[in-house]
């Protein structure tokens, strides 16, 4: 007999339909799977043997085939446990009341028959919904995960007997939730703690409200990476489109925990120096996301950048400006989204007291290789530089509380509002992304201004790249005092933080 | 026959263990370059018998060599890469040789000359040697940049040894005020060394003037960087060592200097300061101590362009579109590096003020910026 079950697959991080297909027929007793499969979907068969025995289910001798179609993609993962024993009990005769045509269902089981979690539940339910399909029988750990999606109807089940339950008799009883701490609010760090440093946090600021790339550089201790791991305090909160996205992709990565539901905090990720090319693209024989793509909507921090491998960090350029990264494999090519702002962090040279030449051990050669490994096309996407200079004694033990992180991202948001706006008929949503052709139509210049850019362009030595990516600063200082018109003082201070005067001059 | 003679002098410096000694000594007994390429070993008895008692006497591998080896090909090589690369040679005897160097111990038989080697190098014109640490600190840096920009409008000429630090900065600032500047290398005339200051050669190769007594392709090693430093001194009637460790390279070429009857100046450093332990024990051995540029003008008997150094008048002008805050924040600084943070703290603004002022400032040529958000007071 012959049956046939909807289940679903990640390609990228988007869901895919997969059809498993189960046939039991007479002949010597055996069981073949056939579809393209990579080794952990081949290990399912002996999974599902044991956990039918173990639910109670009596496996026939008989010739089991088993076909996972489309036949031409390599089927990676364990969720399809759950529609193999499904199909398979049907096929030997369990009927089934419901309609299972319209049912997609996702699963690994467990040698006594219990049905555990799987990473990326989301992209798969949301891609069945969009297909059309009505049901979706999902893991009962990946429950709140597959209820972020609309217009579908989830069936969490805790084991297999309970899947069965459902399609013979369409009924289950699911429990009522336990209360699940929403841990999303896990901002324990503020901007108040950061005494004076008001340059420093000004054009945090300025960073966050349209998402620009920052490269801090200073002495050890002077308060860069404390600095930056209280960016996320200050970042606005995510549109429900852009908590949909960095869901999926954690998801697809299996890093979502039981409890989480969507994701509404910027995501921030600091990987360390020593990460490959590959952890931080994404890769695999399989694609999987990878650091940039974790970061998507939120922070990639990369502290003490200079010791980063410098392929690694080239390979970012890419990402940095189209937004997403495209990876190609043997079985195909996946696209990830990578729409992250970059915070860079450095020491000025290897022992990190330069310019101060009193302290510093370092030859000139040695501090123009340390400031060189940022290639000059990564320096160039980075919009804002800032010198970090360590805070003194005073400063430390008699400057008052700074601003509350809270205050701070009440004017981002505003900054942020101001810009979604303007660009309500783009594409885009912040100034930082705006091309030269939108240059020319958003932002526009009094001669006043014009004449202190023209004269900052000679003195400065900037490249047309960095004219517009001053241009873009300033707008955004505009939309933070709720300017419509860029004023002198706007572009002073955007050429102030673009400005990259870090570099030796030897 | 100019070609000729180069050629034959191209052909002398390039024979292997032929020194400056063994060259000079052949100078001194010949009366041309073509003499020395037609002598033959009985030529070489004679001289030997002159200087029979005398240590004087030449090394018998040298004289092999000069004798043996007649073969031009190597030099007539050399001189199209020469022609090629817009490389001229001079060596005693060349119309345009320096005269200040015939007079100095161990002159150099041949300078490659790229750019252009200003013909009033060697008389009238007065030259300073502006020497210093290749790790110069700020103070280093902008008393360099003083100094070299206020010689340069002085009309005088700037040496220097193109290296890091104090070299690189002199000459860099003796192009931008518009001064003639020359460097001496330490590697071969096509090699550039360091490789970061490759924006610097092409500049004095425009305007000013690059000598080696290295030919072609000869790479940088440690053993030559401190000869050519008797060429700097040679070819300058003053040293001015500006910020130099105690030990330091610039200390020797004070050495040369003083050895040839140059005068030396250095500029006083703070006591204790590690970078500028070398030019105070230089002050402390009877070096002039400098502390503006009317003392080195003065001590040359030159004319003071007073216009040149003093940008006070400029100053004065500007002054008055200074409000008070522009005004007190401009007179707070020194060449002291401040953060711009402490302006905010010490004059209660906001961040974007703070900005907008030192922006004001730095546009009129008050302050600048040695590093991102750190101001000095400019000195010119």
């Amino acid at each position: 007999m012959f049956c046939k079950i909807n289940s679903s697959a990640v390609q990228g991080v988007d869901g895919t339909i997969i059809t498993v297909e189960a046939d039991v027929s007479d002949g010597l007793p055996m069981f073949a799977m056939v579809g393209y499969l990579s080794s952990s979907v081949k290990e399912a068969g002996e999974r599902v043997r044991t956990s039918l025995k173990n639910s109670g289910f009596h496996m026939p001798p008989k010739r089991i085939t088993i076909n996972l179609s489309p036949a031409d993609v390599r089927k990676d993962g364990t969720g399809f446990d759950l529609p193999i024993a499904i199909a398979i009990l049907l096929c030997m005769g369990k009927n089934s009341k419901l309609d299972i045509s319209n049912t997609v269902i996702v699963g690994e089981l467990g040698l006594d028959g219990c049905v555990q979690k799987i990473p990326g539940i989301l992209p798969m339910v949301y891609h069945a919904a969009k297909e059309g399909y009505e049901v979706c029988i999902v893991p009962y750990e990946n429950k709140k995960e597959a209820e972020l999606v609309d217009g579908i109807k989830i069936v969490p089940v805790k084991n297999l007997l309970e899947a069965i339950n459902y399609i013979s008799t369409g009924i289950i009883d699911i429990p009522n939730d336990e209360e699940i701490k929403d841990n999303n609010n896990l901002a324990s760090v503020d901007f108040s703690e950061i005494r004076g440093q008001k340059v420093l946090k000004r054009g945090m600021e300025i960073a966050a409200a349209s998402m620009f790339n920052v490269l801090l550089s200073g002495a050890q201790g002077s308060g860069k990476s404390m600095i930056a791991r209280r960016l996320p305090t200050i970042l606005p909160q995510m549109t429900f489109d852009e908590s949909v996205e960095v869901t999926k992709i954690y998801s697809v990565s299996g890093k979502l925990d039981n409890s989480s539901s969507l994701i509404m905090q910027r995501p921030f990720r600091a990987p360390h120096h020593t990460i490959s090319v590959k952890g931080l693209c994404g890769g695999g024989s399989i694609p999987k996301p990878g650091e940039v793509s974790l970061a998507h909507n939120g922070v990639l921090f990369l502290d003490e950048i200079a010791e980063f491998n410098k392929t690694v960090l080239e390979v970012m350029r890419q990402p940095m400006e189209d937004g997403q990264i495209l990876i190609s494999r043997v079985n195909g090519s996946y696209i990830f989204p990578a729409n992250f702002m970059m915070v860079a962090a450095q020491n000025p040279c290897p022992c990190g007291n330069y310019p101060n030449m009193k302290k510093c051990t370092c030859t000139p050669n040695e501090i123009r290789k340390y400031q060189n490994k940022i290639s000059g096309p990564l320096l160039d996407r980075i919009d804002i530089n800032m010198q970090v200079e360590p805070v003194s004694y005073e400063d430390i033990f008699s400057m008052p509380e700074g601003e509350k992180s809270e205050s701070i991202r009440y004017r981002v948001e505003e900054a942020v509002e101001i810009q979604k706006k303007r660009f309500a008929d783009e594409i885009i949503n912040y100034n930082s992304q705006l091309s030269g052709k939108l240059i020319k139509k958003y932002i526009r210049l009094g001669d006043k201004q014009e004449e202190i850019l023209k004269k900052s362009f000679a003195n400065m030595e900037l490249s047309a790249r960095g004219t517009y990516r001053i241009l873009k600063i300033a707008r955004t200082i505009a939309d933070l005092s709720h300017n419509d018109e860029i004023s002198s003082d706007n572009i002073k201070e955007a050429i102030f933080y673009r400005n990259n005067m870090g570099s030796v001059k030897l | 026959m100019s070609e000729r003679k180069d050629i034959l002098n191209l052909w002398l410096n390039n024979l292997d263990g032929v020194g400056n000694k063994a060259i000079k000594f052949f100078r001194d007994n010949f009366d041309s370059v073509e003499e020395i390429y037609a002598c033959t070993e009985n030529d070489i008895k004679k001289i030997n018998e002159k200087y029979k008692e005398n240590e004087k006497c030449i090394n018998r591998v040298n004289t092999e060599q000069i004798i043996i080896n007649k073969n031009l090909d190597k030099a007539k090589r050399i001189y199209e890469r020469l022609k090629k690369l817009n490389i001229s040679i001079i060596y005693p005897g060349h119309c345009d040789f320096p005269d200040k160097l015939m007079h100095i111990y161990d002159t150099p038989q041949i300078l490659y000359i790229k750019g252009k080697l200003k013909p009033s190098i060697n008389d009238f014109d007065k030259n300073i040697a502006i020497v210093g640490s290749r790790k110069a600190d700020l103070y280093g840096r902008e008393m360099t940049e003083l100094f070299s920009r206020g010689l340069s409008g002085n009309g005088i000429n700037i040496i220097s040894g193109l290296a890091y630090g104090i070299d690189g900065i002199a000459h860099r600032s003796a192009l931008d005020a518009g001064g003639y500047t020359l460097g001496v290398l330490g590697c071969g005339i096509n090699v550039v060394y360091p490789r970061a200051n490759i924006e610097l050669y092409a500049r004095m190769e425009e305007t000013g003037c690059i000598i080696s007594e290295y030919g072609l392709d000869v790479s940088p090693c440690a053993g030559l960087f401190p000869l050519r430093n008797r060429i700097i001194s040679g070819l300058s009637d003053g040293v001015l060592v500006v910020q130099a460790q105690k030990k330091s390279g610039s200390l020797i070429t004070a050495d040369y200097a003083l050895e040839q009857g140059k005068q030396v100046y250095a500029i006083p450093g703070r006591l204790y300061d590690a970078s500028s332990e070398g030019s105070n024990n230089l002050i402390k051995l009877g070096a002039v101590p400098v502390t503006s540029v009317e003392d080195i003008i003065d001590d040359l008997n030159g004319e003071i362009n007073i216009s040149c150094i003093n940008d006070n008048k400029k100053i004065m002008e500007n002054e008055s579109f200074l409000d008070n805050l522009e005004m007190d924040i401009y007179n707070s600084m020194s060449l002291e590096p401040v953060y711009i943070e402490e302006i905010i703290n010490k004059f209660k603004i906001s961040t974007s003020r703070a900005i907008n002022i030192l922006f004001k400032l730095e546009n009129l040529g008050l302050i600048k910026q040695p590093l991102k958000g750190y101001y000095i007071k400019r000195l010119y």
